[in-house]
């Protein structure tokens, strides 16, 4: 208990400073509301506006996770193909690296001319700029196998199967949790940058929706409110990823051990 | 039982980094004859080329020119898949399975020869090297004493008939050290495997072996062949004693002869 309160208590200690600082100043310097509303006006709109911004959490999350995940599954799955093969990889691994440097706003239109506007476009953007972390995680993990332990494999005679499923894999297992950790965060933001160009069919508005019309419309305060809904989601995401890869790892791996 | 496995080592020619600056001649037509049954040490300097000899014998590696043959009963037979055991110079265990899990690996891999029942054999091999009651630890929750006694468990489990250890114990504190090697020499004769055993120490040869094969640097030529003179079973007192600081010696001046 204790403990827990030494390592509470010094930041949140330190973000009542800041925030009281900030309000303090906004008000004695009576800058404007549309250049930087005070802490408690941001407040306010996340009450005034809570019911369009829990939706636009769940529309962003909702889309973030599909992104997600077919980063998870499509971006493993290429990594164990190329990760069998040297000469695949050195064939197909240098057009991953596409991936990673194409600035999504660029592709985006494409997204919307192939899948219709709507969450589907927006997904694909998410997986796009969230794959490439988890190709090269897994397959630098694959990489790293230890010789001894191939040779180990290949003495029994091993199957190309059996080296993949009993070796390979779960010795690139901490590696594919770092690429999922770093492919959380991405896939919020390729989200709401997709959600700017191909959001606006969607239903109900998502969190980049939500930014594009405060701005539009000056309400600052709305707009902080939404940016600070998007990095609780993804804050939300990123963890939910680090417990399941401490669970997944916990048993050997001293990086989730202690 | 199955018979043991005789290994001949006929005109083997290997070299690595063929045509390059930094070519290595590791193994210059070398003829070697090990017979079934027996426990031979292999003795030389670091990077001599005895550890690829052993890589040799497990088919992990080809070799240029020349040939390796396994014969049980007269009958060749091909080195991989077959019941090899092989112990790395570390445990090298998978550490996302338990003690049992990583030596069940072999039977995984291979298939379950004579339709054995895979956990029994598990257990025994566990028993064997005294680790019985550990097979539901982790990898790092074992010393590293068990850890090389759970890959011995590992080797043994398929009931090798041919028996590699490349610098099995460097690593280990010296007591420990001692005592595996009894054990193993212990589990050797009992299993009446062959056994190829690689190490640069001149006291664990002289002990652990029937028979020493001295090398010289690369590539590897064998200059020095001894029976062992001492009795089969061996025990602790062998090393104090005035014959076995007299076998040292004389292993010590070959490999010295050799151009160690």
């Amino acid at each position: 208990m204790k403990r827990l309160v030494a390592l509470v208590a010094p930041p949140l200690v330190a973000l009542a400073l800041l925030l009281g600082l900030w309000e303090g100043l906004v008000r004695a310097l009576e800058v404007q509301a549309f250049l930087l509303p005070p802490p408690s006006a941001i407040a306010r709109a996340c009450v005034v506006h809570g019911s369009v911004l829990a939706s636009g959490v769940v529309r962003t999350g909702t889309t973030a996770v599909a992104g997600f995940l077919l980063s998870a599954t499509l971006g493993n799955a290429v990594a164990y193909v190329l990760g069998s093969s040297r000469v695949l990889e050195r064939a197909f691994y240098p057009y991953t690296l596409f991936l990673q440097t194409v600035p999504i706003v660029t592709i985006a239109p494409l997204l919307v001319l192939w899948f219709g506007s709507g969450s589907t476009a927006v997904a694909v953007a998410a997986f796009i700029v969230s794959v490439f972390p988890v190709i090269t995680g897994t397959l630098s993990g694959m990489r790293a196998v230890d010789p001894n332990l191939r040779d180990l494999f290949r003495l029994y005679g091993a199957s190309r199967l059996a080296v993949l499923t009993k070796l390979e894999i779960p010795a690139a297992l901490p590696q594919t949790v770092t690429g999922l950790r770093v492919a959380s965060g991405l896939a919020v933001i390729g989200t709401i940058v997709g959600e700017f160009v191909a959001g606006f069919a969607d239903e109900a508005p998502g969190l980049g929706i939500i930014v594009l019309s405060a701005y539009r419309q000056l309400k600052t305060d709305l707009l902080f409110a939404a940016v600070l809904g998007s990095s609780v989601l993804g804050l939300g995401l990123f963890a939910a990823v680090q417990t399941l890869g401490h669970r997944l790892l916990r048993r050997w791996h001293p990086s989730a051990r202690s | 039982m199955e018979s043991a496995v005789s290994v001949q080592f006929e005109r083997v020619a290997r070299r690595f980094g063929a045509g390059s600056a930094g070519e290595l001649v590791v193994l210059d037509g070398l003829d070697l004859a090990v017979e079934a049954g027996s426990f031979t040490v292999l003795l030389g300097p670091s990077g001599c080329g005895k550890s690829t000899l052993l890589r040799l014998a497990a088919g992990l590696d080809e070799p240029e020119q020349g040939r390796v043959r396994l014969t049980v009963d007269g009958t060749e037979r091909s080195p991989v898949g077959g019941p090899t055991g092989f112990v790395f110079q570390e445990a090298h265990l998978l550490p996302w399975r338990t003690l049992a899990e990583n030596v069940a690996l072999p039977f995984e891999l291979a298939g379950r020869p004579g339709g054995e029942d895979p956990a029994r054999a598990v257990n025994e091999a566990l028993e064997r090297v005294g680790l019985g009651a550990f097979g539901a630890r982790m990898p790092h929750e074992l010393s590293g004493g068990m850890k090389m006694r759970g890959s011995l468990a590992r080797a043994l489990v398929c009931a090798p008939r041919l028996f590699l250890l490349d610098e099995p114990f460097g690593a280990l504190d010296e007591l420990t050290r001692l005592r595996l090697d009894d054990e193993l020499r212990r589990l050797a004769k009992e299993l009446r495997m062959t056994v190829l055993f690689v190490t640069h120490s001149i006291q664990e040869a002289a002990y652990l072996a029937d028979r020493v094969i001295v090398f010289s640097p690369r590539p590897a030529r064998v200059v020095g062949d001894f029976a062992s003179p001492f009795a089969p079973v061996r025990r602790e007192e062998l090393r104090f004693s005035e014959p076995f600081a007299r076998f040292v010696g004389s292993l010590h001046d070959a490999l010295v002869r050799g151009g160690a």
